[in-house]
């Protein structure tokens, strides 16, 4: 037998594929079917959340470890415009107390289901105003009211379960599903910080008869930007614009800036 | 009250700029490969290799040797990337194939040259033994890197 | 579950020849290979199998098109060099990632009487 030497043909067991093409439809489609998916499941999650009862919510609430962090304030001016705000506010099912973090630097506060909120040091020393601290706790007493503990409680397992089906590995399908289920999860997010800070401004109006000042908590240097377009907070200048929008559309007038400093009794004890 | 600051978006840009990394560089570099392995495979046309177990008795051998070839071929982000994706969704993974492909045309080219260098001229018995390398990290799903060991019995017949 | 259908008309053995027919020409090493994945609802149920025991069907498939495509190409290599034959077919598998499998087939491409 002779051996006649010949070329092999190229292309056979690598086929010359359209890479990029391929690449972006198959990413396309996967981040397509994980944000419908979620935003289907999220929905769903949200509306069976909270159906969970007020007391059920105050019970896993006093367990947190951050429902019992800081020190509880029972008198001083932040008390004060908080009982004024629950006066103008719906009832809960619940009281609610006021806890200050003081060693903390952040400028943040939030709310702990059955009825806390919790204000960090840092927040206290960056507003000036009291009309600031009371739209601070008015946005939170806005969570409370539309329930979005539990509403992201539920998402949280959505999501948990989305991934876990998917298959937990670090390779990058895995990676870009967490991506993309995070990043819904935000948006969700995102509409709620708007729908209390909505809440907050409606019930600042009704407490004090107008809105002046609750806008200057979003221009304070040490907040920095707050937000991003992933993020789960909406940037800082989309929310004053909502703020504006609503004062015009209500005739919401500004009124008198009462200025505010932490008393330095407050983290004494 | 307030967000943390643009973590999530610093995460997606790696994530982005790795895949253009890997899909230019790696592009460029497989292209080079290729045509190497073309020109080499030309060149050494004239040595065959069958994977005959049998020698043909009417031969007269003058030397008869082990020869080996060895290559290990490493996969680019952009290629892992889009290989997992088609994991995800199944079918063909041409990603891994072209990786597989050059890794095995080098080890039979490797071996071949391991046989010229003798002055063999055929190569009997080949055999390729070929496995993936994953990456350091266990949790890995999909191989980083192909590795192809070809081996055969390297003549030289008068 | 049987033979391939595309081998593009050729003969494949996997001993050294045809039987009854003399090698005229060869051509050297042909292969064919593939990378075949199954989605991830596959992969899902099969985790769910290997509680139970059992075949995975769906991975024999998967095997089984890998295979048949495999094979396809080894002749076309074959094919296009002239061949009408390849003999000393031998397989080879490795798993280059979860849930996927390469398959690799190789010979040696001969013309027969």
């Amino acid at each position: 037998m002779k051996y006649v030497p010949k070329e092999i043909p190229e292309g056979i067991n690598a086929p010359r594929t359209n890479v990029v093409g391929e690449f972006a439809l198959l990413a396309g489609t996967l981040v397509a079917l994980v944000v419908v998916a979620f935003y289907a499941l999220g929905v769903a999650a949200e509306t069976l959340a909270v159906r969970l009862s007020p007391e059920w919510e105050a019970a896993i609430g006093a367990r947190l470890p951050t429902a019992n962090a800081g020190v509880e304030v029972r008198a001083g001016r932040e008390r004060e415009v908080l009982v004024a705000l629950l006066a103008h506010a719906p009832r809960q099912g619940y009281d609610v107390q006021l806890r200050v973090r003081c060693g903390e630097k952040d400028v943040n506060a939030f709310a702990v289901p059955g009825g806390r909120v919790v204000v960090l040091g840092g927040l206290l020393d960056a507003v000036q105003s009291e009309n600031e601290v009371a739209f601070v706790l008015a946005h939170e007493l806005g969570h409370m009211q539309n329930r979005d503990h539990l509403r992201a409680l539920g998402r949280g397992l959505v999501l948990m379960t989305l991934v876990a089906a998917v298959g937990t590995g670090s390779d990058a399908a895995s990676r870009l599903v967490v991506g993309s289920g995070v990043a819904v999860s935000h948006r969700f997010s995102q509409r709620q910080e708007l729908a209390a800070d909505r809440f907050a401004a409606e019930l600042v109006q009704r407490t004090y008869g107008h809105v002046g000042g609750i806008t200057d908590f979003f221009g304070r240097p040490a907040l920095r930007e707050g937000g991003s377009w992933l993020g789960t907070h909406p940037g800082s200048k989309r929310r004053v614009l909502q703020l504006e929008r609503l004062a015009d559309q209500h005739g919401w007038g500004t009124g008198p800036v009462t200025p505010y400093a932490r008393a330095p009794s407050l983290c004494a004890e | 009250m307030s967000g943390r600051t643009l973590w999530e978006l610093r995460d997606l840009w790696s994530f982005v700029a790795l895949v253009a990394v890997g899909y230019f560089f790696g592009r460029r570099i497989e292209a080079r490969h290729f045509a190497d392995l073309r020109r080499r495979e030309h060149a050494s046309l004239a040595l065959p290799v069958l994977t005959a177990p049998r020698l043909d008795p009417a031969w007269a051998v003058e030397d008869a040797a082990l020869v080996t070839g060895i290559a290990v071929v490493s996969i680019d982000y952009f290629k892992y990337v889009a290989a997992s994706l088609r994991n995800f969704f199944g079918g063909r993974v041409s990603a891994y194939e072209s990786l597989l492909d050059r890794a095995r045309r080098e080890a039979v080219l490797r071996m071949k040259e391991a046989a010229q260098a003798r002055g063999a001229t055929v190569i009997l018995n080949a055999r390729l033994e070929i496995s993936s390398v994953s990456g350091l990290d266990a949790g890995q799903r999909g191989a980083r890197s192909a590795e192809v060991l070809a081996y055969g019995t390297a003549l030289r017949v008068r | 579950m049987s033979a391939p259908e595309s081998t593009h008309g050729l003969l494949l053995t996997n001993i050294e020849s045809v039987p009854g027919r003399a090698i005229v020409e060869h051509y050297g090493l042909v292969s064919g290979s593939t990378v075949r994945s199954k989605h991830v609802g596959r992969d899902l149920l099969a985790s769910v199998r290997n509680v139970f025991g059992g075949e995975l069907k769906a991975y024999t498939e998967l095997l089984e098109e890998a295979r048949d495509e495999a094979i396809e190409r080894m002749c076309a290599q074959a094919r296009a060099l002239g061949a009408n034959a390849v003999v000393n077919v031998r397989f080879s598998t490795s798993s280059v990632a979860a849930g996927a499998a390469e398959l690799y087939v190789y010979g040696t491409a001969v013309q027969v009487a």
